[in-house]
């Protein structure tokens, strides 16, 4: 994934990213179809921007399978994080046929030395 | 450190911390770690140094898990327990392993109310691992004295800012209850909200529960009954901020087309923490969605942010 955010630059000095990936969506699409790949997006994509929103954080970028989101506070990231994890648990146990299984990294950075990184990681 | 390839270094550790993690799994980076300090019900397990591609620096990284869950054997300590050979050598890394997590405890727990002050270069942690615990943002002593503050009995200091906005303090409380505000969500955002919502703020348990146990009978739901999740919408039960740490207690219904949710917040001796009790309704009978709404969202309405 090769990120080129538009961060907005209001906010605090240092700020911290939270990433999240699910893990074997390729692999997903390759069995059960482009449709349910969808299914599962929009569900990854409606979860991640529930949570950021309610933590008070903003979601750069949703691209299918993965999200780029920023919080002025780490305290805030990490607890979004295991919001997450928590909800992807339970709507897993509760859907089966939509299994979230979620990687989540997290760094933080001054705000002056990322706001405007033209480029982010390459997988 | 102004340039572009720190720039990109620094999305770039959050992304391949999140390609190093497993499916369900929290890895931070130490910097952060450090930012936000303790974590009330949570600890750091020390994932060691790791190399990561296009970063020049070895990064320290820690799983986020919950305080009372069994970790697993990435634990430095499981790598040696296996040799007896070993005892006397591991007795000294322990030995300096706590001395040295002590230390780091004290300085993250110093650090840990105050984020825009703390520095993204400090002293290297050198603990296997980070067990935080007691209230969120505390400030705990050498002596283990907690000098946190009790948040204030109000509830715009326990809901959150951007749930605030939408709720109105009412005249009269509910009986018994300190204060009691109506919220009402803006509709046709795009975004899911319940018709309603509200919250009552109560001076300890023994009320709390009181009121919430009046509201119980009145809907007729009997308690460690049924199921509250997007499939089933009858029950009551407790709830956990994680596992062994009880938040509350919730039950859920239907009163004709409305689904409607209650449930506690409890203190329990936390100064982060007030005794609420609270309420959503959806008069579209979506509980599906309305469950999606109250999580995570009752861990938030109760306790100050």
């Amino acid at each position: 994934m090769r990120y080129s955010p538009q961060v907005p630059e209001e906010g605090s000095a240092i700020q911290t990213f939270l990433i999240a990936d699910i893990r074997g969506y390729t692999r997903f699409t390759e069995e059960y179809g482009d449709e349910a790949a969808a299914r599962l997006a929009a569900k990854f994509k409606d979860i991640i921007q529930e949570i950021v929103d309610t933590r008070t954080g903003r979601v750069v970028e949703i691209r299918g399978d993965e999200a780029l989101t920023v919080f002025d506070s780490a305290r805030q990231a990490i607890r979004a994080a295991l919001d997450m994890q928590r909800v992807f648990v339970e709507e897993t146990d509760a859907d089966l046929d939509l299994p979230l299984r979620v990687g989540v990294g997290i760094d933080r950075a001054r705000r002056s030395t990322w706001a405007t990184a033209p480029t982010g990681a390459e997988r | 450190m102004g340039d572009g390839s720190y720039r990109g270094g620094a999305l770039n550790v959050a992304a391949r911390l999140c390609a190093l993690a497993h499916g369900d799994e929290v890895l931070v980076s130490e910097g952060t770690t450090r930012l936000a300090g303790r974590l009330a019900g949570l600890r750091y397990v020390d994932r060691g140094l790791m190399r990561l591609k296009g970063i020049d620096e070895s990064v320290r990284a820690f799983r986020v898990a919950w305080e009372d869950e069994k970790d697993d054997s990435r634990s430095v300590f499981m790598f040696f327990s296996n040799s007896s050979r070993l005892a006397p050598k591991l007795i000294a890394i322990a030995v300096l392993a706590a001395a040295v997590t002590a230390g780091l405890v004290v300085w993250l727990t110093g650090r840990g109310t105050d984020e825009s002050n703390a520095s993204p270069s400090g002293a290297p942690a050198g603990a296997t691992e980070q067990t935080t615990s007691g209230p969120s943002g505390g400030a705990t002593t050498e002596t283990g004295t907690t000098t946190e503050e009790e948040v204030p009995a109000r509830l715009d200091a326990v809901v959150p800012s951007t749930l605030w906005a939408e709720c109105q303090v009412q005249t009269v409380p509910d009986p018994n209850a300190l204060e009691t505000a109506v919220c009402l969500p803006a509709q046709n955002t795009g975004k899911f909200a319940p018709d309603r919502w509200q919250v009552s703020l109560y001076p300890d348990g023994k009320t709390v529960n009181a009121a919430y146990d009046a509201a119980r009978a009145d809907a007729g739901v009997r308690t460690n009954s049924g199921t509250c999740s997007r499939l089933s919408w009858t029950g009551e039960t407790a709830w956990e901020h994680g596992p062994g740490q009880p938040g509350g207690r919730l039950f859920c219904y239907f009163s004709g087309e409305n689904a409607i949710i209650v449930w506690t917040h409890r203190r329990f001796d936390q100064p982060t923490h007030r005794d609420i009790l609270a309420m959503a309704m959806e008069g579209g009978s979506d509980h599906a969605r309305l469950f999606r709404w109250w999580n995570p969202r009752h861990h938030l309405i109760g306790k100050a942010q």
